[in-house]
């Protein structure tokens, strides 16, 4: 099997399989859907096998296709609600004292993806819109009303 | 109050996650082959059984078909038959020879009736058209851009869900630069907000607005939750991030299929 920008399948999944967790994990809400689309990510770059500029590229892809998994998953699944769903408390965030995930899972969708991408995976602006697929600006909306929002969430608890 | 997103980066997640995907290249293969295998098999039995079937069908159907067929095919070279019968003299046969050659005549007489019924709706729809001034009257506030809807419901009737097809289109002249996008919020008769305090975006393509740019937003309700009454009036407000006002509307009743176009 070809390489992906330079690493082995095995040096991807151990590499990338943290972002991939984190991003299916915030947008779902849910151990087991978000292990699917996990599993479906990866299924996706054995059988595509794209071919990739640099690890940044792998990266971005990665990223991307694990949010289109997230998104078709709760689409395929509109009318059903897991119970993992169900419970208030982050599912997958087992860390002590790690309230800021808690408050994380509470805010909207959007809000969370953009903080994640650019907090925690480091992203800039325009690779965030790139990412996301949205407006330079929209984006920085986002993060400002994100930001807003866990504030107030932080306050209320 | 410091808000420290590193720790997102140490999120723990079970190693059977990653066991599993590392897993995947062995299993692709098979799996392939056991979930393809059993389709090809079943798609080409089913291919079988219906060419099977459309064989049988035709060849029961075939001589049901002939005899009607035949007299088709004699009558195709009737002209050049009719040169042969020429020759023969049996008067008899020349006469029906001359009988199928005045069949298409007949023919031709047999579609004038057809456009008989042609006329036969025009007084209806002349008829039709007389009650549509009756409801007319009755959508008064609506700009409903369905005449069709309009003349097949002669009377409206709401539903008590707020329709999925409605939208609401805000165009308007901005007077100053605005960044952000547009927004829009639902305020009910006593001037109450509607759903959350900052839904999100108008559907406006840019995000930032230049002076004297003509805005075109959209908001669709129901795809924001909202839960709007029939009869009941409503305003739309469409307002910048900073909060400034663009447009607003004066207070109308929701009705079905509603498009309120608001210019500013």
């Amino acid at each position: 099997m070809d390489g992906f920008a330079g690493l082995s399948y095995e040096q991807v999944v151990r590499e990338y399989g943290q972002t991939v967790a984190s991003v299916c994990v915030m947008r779902l809400r849910s151990r087991a859907d978000a292990e699917d689309c996990f599993q479906n990510v990866f299924l996706k770059l054995l059988r595509k096998s794209p071919n990739f500029c640099d690890e940044s590229h792998l990266k971005a892809w990665l990223i991307r296709v694990a949010i289109n998994e997230c998104k078709n998953y709760l689409r395929d699944n509109r009318r059903t609600v897991s119970l993992d769903a169900l419970s208030r408390e982050p599912v997958v965030f087992d860390e002590e004292g790690s309230d800021l995930s808690w408050a994380l899972m509470k805010l909207p969708d959007k809000y969370r993806e953009a903080l994640y991408l650019f907090y925690a995976e480091r992203y800039t602006v325009a690779e965030i819109s790139a990412i996301l697929g949205k407006n330079q600006n929209t984006v920085k909306t986002l993060l400002r009303r994100g930001r807003e929002k866990l504030r107030e969430i932080y306050g209320e608890e | 109050m410091e808000i420290r997103f590193d720790e997102l980066k140490n999120m723990a997640f079970p190693d059977e996650w990653t066991e599993k995907a590392l897993a995947l290249p062995e299993k692709l293969p098979e799996s392939k082959r056991f979930r393809l295998r059993p389709l090809y098999l079943a798609a080409g039995a089913a291919c079988l059984v219906l060419a099977v079937f459309i064989g049988v069908s035709a060849w029961l159907m075939k001589p049901s078909e002939t005899p009607p067929v035949m007299p088709a095919v004699t009558r195709a070279p009737e002209t050049s038959a009719s040169a042969v019968e020429a020759k023969t003299e049996a008067n008899t046969e020349s006469a029906a020879a001359t009988e199928p050659t005045e069949e298409p005549k007949t023919e031709i007489t047999v579609s004038e009736p057809a456009e008989e019924p042609v006329t036969e709706p025009l007084p209806e729809i002349t008829v039709q058209t007389e009650p549509e001034p009756v409801t007319d009257p009755a959508e008064t506030s609506c700009c409903a851009t369905e005449p069709q809807i309009a003349s097949d419901t002669t009377a409206p009737t709401f539903q008590p869900a707020f329709p999925d097809g409605c939208t609401l289109i805000a165009v308007f002249s901005a007077d100053r630069l605005t960044e952000g996008g547009v927004y829009c919020r639902m305020l009910d008769e006593n001037g109450a907000q509607l759903g959350e305090p900052d839904l999100f975006d108008a559907q406006h393509s840019a995000d930032v607005i230049h002076s004297g740019e003509k805005v075109r937003a959209t908001y669709r309700p129901i795809e924001k939750g909202l839960k709007l009454e029939e009869g009941k009036a409503y305003s739309i407000v469409f307002y910048t991030d900073s909060g400034e006002t663009l447009v607003q509307s004066v207070p109308m009743p929701i009705q079905n299929d509603l498009v309120i176009m608001l210019r500013g």
